[in-house]
């Protein structure tokens, strides 16, 4: 054990001390941070942008327009002119961003606007919002009241009920398990894509700079494979501490600011389900080790150091595969093929965690997916640490994947 | 302490190492040498079980290669590598600490060695400062740190300079004065001739040579002639046997495939008036590896 350590600690030590490691960590954080202000940013772009508009009407369609507070455009009530010289003035001197003229059965409808202003152009809206008065003007023509027309409008609500209710997500909270769930599964390909190239690099590096013979004559391939893959384990743990650290010291911050709404913490943290997100986590974390033992299996064959992102990359476009599938499965949760994948290793934390989300399986489903996942990540360590005793001192000319065809053919 | 009994590797249809047998005993040197793919390599790594023999065994002081037992062994491979980003300390005992040896020994020790090996810097040096022969220096201290009972170099002369070359050697005999087996490799049989007890010499993975360094050039007789005078009406093609001759003022030596056919040449030489005087000489190492690739080569070829 002492060896096996003592490989473990150099890893953790060499890439913990590295700030090439912290900005793996810190990466998706700050892109998240770099999103959250630029969507605000937006937000803000566009309540600024918002045109005001006088609008030349009849009284009543004026008024209508008033009373729906529309988010894409606001109409200046204290213009109260049909003057169209006055109005025009106003529009060139930007008083104004745009002149509505519509003509009492709304058939006739024009948006005059200045080219220059930097409001937006709102003839989605404006559009959107006539027809609805139109609708509710003809609708009265024949006798139909206001109430009655908006009833007659009403979306009908759906009360979702699924057969195994007492083991699946509460479909109350299911629009957060989705949330959570797309978050998860976008973390998640940032841990498998740095891991995977940590793994690439620690074991593809030694044998590539011939340093695996000084290495190996001191430990056994098999205590040196435990041991780089405990330093990798030590590497995940740490950053798991970190990213709980910031978590735990984000929401104090911002429980105790103006922010706190930015992102609705408490609603949505009562939301979470915690059977769900321990669900979630172990699916993550069994992938991780997983697609960590297969790139140690790719890089097993890389002769030259500048092969290992060949290895590294093979493995990756592998992980794309549910990265992608679970936005398929957003859709259709029940698909037969999105079914299967949720219980295949490698593949079902990208889609399991989709499909209990939107409660298409239940969460024994969840576990059973769980444990096979566990299954999958103890068979690919013994598959992984048999290639890497097997070919850690064979040395080729060719690239690790012409290498991997070879032996699979001729075997 | 090491015996190597009969072992044969093949990788496919060639055969690599070819019913190899030899043994070396504490504080006794051997020397291995032969052509590049000779078998030297291989063999080392079926002694460090990187490779299993296909035939034939390999115990040290009686035991089956086994993690203990391979701790007490001590290896500088043919390949050079080293963490470029680690401090020379930080390198060194890393390795001792896969070796299982006391981190406060190996530390005590550490700057004795770099003493030794005349290594530039100080423990706090990354290795990526130091220059080639320095990183080479800090690489056989990594294998002789935890104090091993055999130690086996490959090819540990190559790329030093003559004054680290000379480091190198006293090194060894330091360590076999320290009751140390030793066995390395080496195409300079002036580095061979110089260091070891026994020599072994392997062409095309079979032995061809064995035995202690004296025997062996005994066993060859006094395969050289050295001629005083001037000789110019003499060639070599005239004397049967003849290898090569160089000059070596006053006179010439002449190099022949046995002590007959010198002796021989000796007797033709006595006609020429010029002749001052002569002696018989014995084979450098050199003389006799090359003697042995002829022979080989003759063999293969019919």
């Amino acid at each position: 054990m002492g060896k096996i350590l003592s490989v473990a600690k150099m890893v953790f030590k060499k890439r913990s001390l590295s700030p090439t490691y912290y900005w793996m960590i810190l990466a998706p954080i700050v892109v998240a941070i770099i999103g959250i202000c630029f969507a605000k940013y937006m937000q803000h772009q566009s309540t600024s942008e918002r045109p005001i508009i006088a609008v030349v009407a009849d009284n009543n369609i004026k008024k209508a327009l008033e009373s729906k507070k529309s988010t894409s455009y606001q109409v200046n009530k204290k213009i109260n002119t049909n003057d169209s010289k006055r109005l025009k003035m106003y529009l060139a001197d930007g008083v104004i961003d745009g002149i509505l003229y519509v003509n009492k059965d709304i058939s006739k409808i024009t948006y005059k606007y200045n080219a220059n202003s930097e409001a937006s152009l709102p003839i989605n809206a404006l559009k959107n919002d006539l027809a609805s008065l139109r609708s509710q003007m003809i609708a009265a023509n024949y006798g139909i009241s206001a109430r009655e027309w908006m009833n007659l409008n009403k979306l009908p609500t759906i009360k979702r009920k699924i057969l195994n209710k007492e083991a699946s997500i509460e479909l109350n909270n299911s629009e957060t398990a989705q949330n959570f769930s797309e978050a998860v599964v976008i973390v998640a390909f940032f841990f498998l894509t740095s891991y995977i190239s940590i793994t690439g690099a620690e074991l593809g590096n030694e044998k590539g700079n011939h340093l695996i013979e000084g290495v190996l004559a001191a430990i056994s391939p098999k205590k040196h494979f435990a041991g780089k893959m405990l330093g990798i384990g030590f590497l995940v743990i740490l950053q798991l501490l970190i990213y709980s650290v910031i978590a735990a010291f984000s929401y104090i911050i911002l429980k105790h600011t103006k922010y706190h709404n930015w992102f609705n913490l408490t609603k949505y943290l009562q939301h979470i389900d915690t059977t769900y997100v321990l669900i979630v986590t172990m699916l993550t974390l069994f992938s991780l080790a997983a697609y960590i033992f297969l790139s140690a299996c790719f890089a097993s064959f890389v002769s030259r150091s500048e092969d290992i992102s060949q290895a590294t990359t093979s493995v990756a476009s592998i992980m794309m595969i549910p990265y992608f599938l679970s936005f398929l499965t957003q859709n259709s949760p029940n698909m037969g093929i999105a079914k299967a994948l949720s219980y295949l290793p490698f593949m079902s934390q990208g889609i399991m965690p989709v499909r209990l989300a939107q409660g298409a399986a239940s969460y024994q489903s969840g576990w059973v997916s769980v444990l096979i996942s566990m299954i999958g990540a103890v068979i690919m360590y013994f598959i992984a640490e048999y290639v890497y005793e097997k070919n850690v001192f064979s040395y080729n000319s060719d690239a690790p994947l012409r290498v991997i065809f070879n032996k699979v053919l001729h075997r | 302490m090491l015996e190597v009994r009969n072992i044969t590797k093949k990788f496919g249809e060639v055969t690599a190492v070819d019913n190899l047998s030899f043994n070396v005993n504490k504080g006794e040197v051997l020397g291995i040498v032969g052509q590049n793919g000779a078998g030297k390599s291989t063999t080392f790594k079926m002694i460090m079980n990187f490779l299993k023999p296909d035939q034939g065994s390999i115990t040290v002081n009686g035991h089956e290669l086994n993690e203990k037992v391979l701790d007490t062994i001590g290896f500088l491979p043919e390949e050079r590598g080293l963490y470029l980003d680690m401090t020379i300390k930080q390198q060194v005992l890393y390795f001792a600490g896969l070796h299982g040896y006391d981190l406060k020994r190996a530390s005590a020790d550490l700057p004795l060695w770099m003493d030794a090996l005349s290594v530039k810097g100080n423990e706090k040096t990354k290795i990526k400062n130091l220059s080639k022969g320095n990183q080479q220096k800090v690489q056989l201290i990594t294998s002789l740190i935890h104090r091993p009972k055999l130690v086996i170099l490959d090819e540990p002369f190559s790329g030093l300079d003559p004054v680290n070359i000379e480091l190198l050697i006293e090194t060894v005999k330091k360590l076999k004065k320290n009751g140390t087996a030793v066995i390395f490799s080496s195409h300079n049989m002036k580095n061979v001739a110089e260091v070891s007890d026994k020599i072994l010499m392997i062409v095309n993975g079979k032995p061809r040579l064995y035995g202690p360094i004296n025997e062996v050039r005994e066993k060859f007789g006094k395969t050289k002639i050295y001629l005083e005078g001037v000789f110019d009406d003499l060639s070599i093609g005239e004397l049967s046997g003849a290898l090569e001759s160089s000059d070596d003022y006053p006179g010439k030596i002449i190099t022949f495939d046995s002590e007959k056919h010198a002796k021989s040449a000796i007797m033709y030489a006595r006609k020429f008036p010029s002749l001052q005087g002569y002696r018989l000489l014995p084979p450098t190492l050199d003389d006799i590896f090359r003697l042995v690739i002829k022979k080989e080569e003759k063999v293969s070829h019919g």
